[in-house]
């Protein structure tokens, strides 16, 4: 049985695999050299430092039964408390990601070493902020050599940040379908022309990818013409430039400018924060999923119940706000992500398990599914019975709010079409849970027609 | 021209012929904003802040 992890084959320099319930990674023989000098040099030091690289404890021998013979050292890096996908961010996720890429490529440079690989798989987001997790990126800079990653940095991160800055922010869901970055050439089909008066989003994209349609099978990755030291420091300048002019301001888009305010009564209000107060003091999860977070209100209660949030909302503007405020105000224990629950991330790549589904990369201890119910019932049409055997596949313990026909919101989601959910009543809700769950609190919601729920699934 | 060792993803033949290129563009450029901001200074703007937090340019 191989205890290997189906997103690390492609590098020789080892592998990552679990042992034990932890992730660990194996050294192979093949990147002693590069590794060694990577500890020498003090750059691993120097990033751990400053929180851009995980850090790693080595420990004895190969654990992996996967390519003991090959085995050069094993290490057991930092946990990272969930592993998420560059689809699943918003924009300034993936800028942060791409300006740290850009950071650690510098002060290889600056150590003698290079990044190999600049994948936005190599970024993940732990405390709030993201950190680079691929130890064995690093090699030895070879004087005059070009840089290797310069094409799947563009394709990465660059190309999907100018789309999303320059044309529309959807199109980062682009990188769910390409694995290896968006290909240059169709992000500059894609791209506005005013992208073009930006001379560095001419010269990394379009003129890049002219370059890559007139030397496509001319083997010139072989023969170049040598890239001074300097004029490689220049190259990641200007992409650190280029990066950081490109911005995205969310306009007021249908959920963005939803406070609840004018859903709900500032009494309702509170009394609905107090009583999800109350089930996170009672339940006192260690890991808390918001479905449908908004800009994560409630996601700051689990949070400040000391329980680690992931803040999924399916708007790209609110994702963005949210994770501006983790940013500003340092949240360490909120993760916001761009996830349709209508279409959650699958598992994709290689053999469809390179990138796992979103249900399978961590089970949380509690959902807060808050003002959530009546999209999926009724925007999406999904039967009750449906959201509720899918919400207790997640987690054991459920947090739900349920929104009755009657509300200003639902009557504005049913104001345009026949209404056929003759089962979408407090009675049919309830009938439709008691099948996967115990339902362990029931309460109106003070000054609203609303209805709190805590409830336990059912074991077997 | 110069021989290179091979990596384990493909650089792209384009990708890597055409960063001599857009090198030296960028050199300018960062020259050109080196100039505008001691300008700027000597004006008594404040210089454009660089940002940057990463180690000093190699050697």
């Amino acid at each position: 049985m191989s205890d290997v992890l189906g997103a690390s084959f492609r590098d020789p320099s080892g592998f990552v695999f679990r042992h034990e319930e932890r992730i660990h990674r194996q050294v192979n023989q093949s990147y002693a050299d590069d590794f060694e000098v990577l500890l020498s040099s003090g750059l691993y030091d120097g990033l751990v430092q400053k929180g851009w690289l995980v850090s790693h404890a080595e420990v004895e021998g190969p654990l992996s039964n996967a390519a003991p013979e090959i085995h050069y050292k094993t290490l057991l890096p930092d946990c990272v408390p969930f592993i998420s996908h560059p689809y699943e961010w918003c924009f300034s996720q993936l800028k942060d990601a791409a300006l740290l890429t850009l950071r650690i490529a510098r002060a290889a440079l600056a150590a003698g070493m290079t990044l190999k690989d600049a994948s936005a798989y190599n970024v993940q987001f732990a405390a709030g902020r993201p950190v680079f997790i691929d130890t064995l990126s690093f090699e030895r800079y070879r004087e005059g050599e070009p840089w290797v990653a310069y094409r799947q940095f563009c394709q990465h991160f660059l190309a999907p940040l100018a789309l999303m800055a320059m044309r529309d922010v959807r199109l980062s869901q682009l990188l769910r379908v390409h694995l290896d970055g968006v290909p240059l050439d169709l992000a500059c089909s894609l791209l506005p022309a005013r992208a073009w008066l930006r001379g560095g989003l001419l010269m990394h994209l379009r003129i890049h990818a002219g370059f890559q349609q007139r030397h496509a099978a001319s083997g010139g990755a072989r023969r170049a013409r040598p890239l001074s030291r300097q004029a490689f420091d220049n190259l990641l300048v200007s992409l650190q430039a280029v990066v950081r002019k490109l911005d995205w301001v969310p306009e007021d888009s249908e959920w963005a400018a939803y406070t609840e305010g004018d859903s709900y009564e500032a009494d309702a209000l509170a009394h609905k924060q107090r009583l999800v107060e109350g089930h996170l003091a009672e339940v006192a999860p260690r890991a808390v999923w918001d479905l449908g977070a908004n800009v994560g209100v409630y996601s700051r209660l689990a949070a400040s119940a000391d329980a680690d949030v992931i803040s999924f909302d399916a708007d790209p503007a609110c994702v963005e706000q949210n994770y501006r405020l983790v940013r500003e105000s340092r949240e360490p224990r909120i993760l916001p992500l761009l996830l349709d629950l209508t279409n959650p991330s699958p598992a994709i790549g290689w053999a469809n398990s390179e990138r796992e589904t979103i249900a399978s990369r961590a089970r949380p201890d509690l959902v807060l599914a808050l003002a959530l119910v009546h999209h999926l019932a009724i925007s999406n049409n999904v039967p009750l019975r449906e959201i509720a055997a899918a919400l207790a596949d997640l987690a054991d313990e459920l947090v739900i709010e349920f929104v009755p026909k009657s509300d200003a919101k639902v009557e504005t989601l049913l104001a345009t079409r026949r209404d056929v959910f003759s089962e979408y009543t407090a009675e049919g809700f309830e009938a439709a849970f008691v099948e996967r769950y115990d339902i362990l609190a029931r309460d109106s919601i003070e000054g609203s027609e609303r209805t709190l729920y805590r409830m336990r699934a059912k074991v077997g | 021209m110069q021989e290179f060792q091979l990596a384990y993803i493909d650089p792209g033949s384009g990708s890597f012929l055409v960063q001599a290129l857009v090198a030296t563009a960028a050199g300018l450029a960062v020259a050109g904003r080196r100039y505008w901001s001691q300008i700027r200074a000597f004006f008594g703007r404040s210089a454009a802040s660089e940002d940057d937090e990463s180690a000093s340019p190699p050697q």
